[in-house]
């Protein structure tokens, strides 16, 4: 039966409670809100990780087009399509879902961007070679692959 | 009638502020599972916090009809799935409850 076809449960006065159980409340409190959250947190690695690794590939690719324009404009489509599928897996699939990055991720996802940036004008006003490049695209990809890791290690 | 006679001027106990819609043991560990994460799938609550679809059912509909707890129903692919979440007032609720606890738990 579904929670809303269900009868309402009558609310009872509450008891007194003891500081110890008070306490105890509060650690199954913490407990339950940890497992929710870690689960959250896993299930959000694969939409994070592909974040940076994405980022990596499609600037290496890009630059190994010599940013044309029509092969970029793909590149940055599969991007976006592929970001787009992972997220739509973790609202399908996942059974816990947070929206509230940390601190850490967002920053995480700044950082990424300013290097992708710095990767794109790099490429325009010098035309690095590849073999120095993909290094630079690896790089791209850490700051939101390694907390993806760390988070699936959990 | 003398200052310290007065309501007023009397602190209220911490367990006046405790909320009793979430005070049962069952319906408080469904909210601190959802006060986890922003949705969570019913069959993820009900293992976490070990009770039965029937009991889950019951406590989230008494959590519903006092606005804690919003329920969501969808499909993915054929099979059905009922998604739980905690409302503002909810979340707002169970911060309260958790600094009443607080309170009492400290002396």
């Amino acid at each position: 039966m579904a929670p809303s076809d269900h009868p309402v449960t009558p609310v009872t006065p509450v008891p007194p409670l003891t500081p110890e159980e008070a306490g105890d409340r509060l650690d199954v409190a913490d407990t339950l809100a940890a497992t929710s959250g870690t689960a959250a947190a896993r299930y959000a690695t694969i939409p994070m990780a592909a974040v940076g690794l994405l980022a990596g590939t499609v600037l290496f690719a890009c630059e190994g087009f010599a940013f044309s324009p029509w092969v970029s404009a793909i590149w940055v489509t599969v991007y976006v399509g592929a970001l787009g599928a992972s997220i739509s897996w973790q609202y399908r699939r996942a059974p816990v879902l947070d929206h509230r990055w940390s601190l850490g991720l967002v920053a995480a996802l700044g950082f990424t961007l300013v290097l992708c940036a710095i990767g794109i004008a790099w490429s325009a006003v010098r035309s690095p070679s590849l073999v120095v490049f993909a290094p630079y695209c690896v790089l791209v990809a850490l700051p939101m692959a390694l907390p993806a890791l760390r988070t699936a290690r959990r | 009638m003398t200052a310290s006679a007065h309501p007023a001027n009397h602190e209220v106990h911490p367990r006046h502020r405790l909320n009793e819609t979430i005070h049962a043991p069952v319906r408080f560990s469904i909210v601190a599972a959802l006060a986890g994460a922003d949705q969570v799938e019913f069959s993820f609550v009900r293992d976490t916090v070990e009770v039965s679809d029937s009991v889950l059912s019951k406590q989230v509909a008494t959590l519903e009809s006092a606005g804690v707890v919003r329920v969501k129903k969808g499909y993915v692919g054929k099979r059905p799935r009922t998604w739980l979440s905690l409302t503002a007032f909810g979340r707002r609720a169970f911060q309260e409850h958790r600094a009443a606890l607080r309170e009492i738990a400290g002396g």
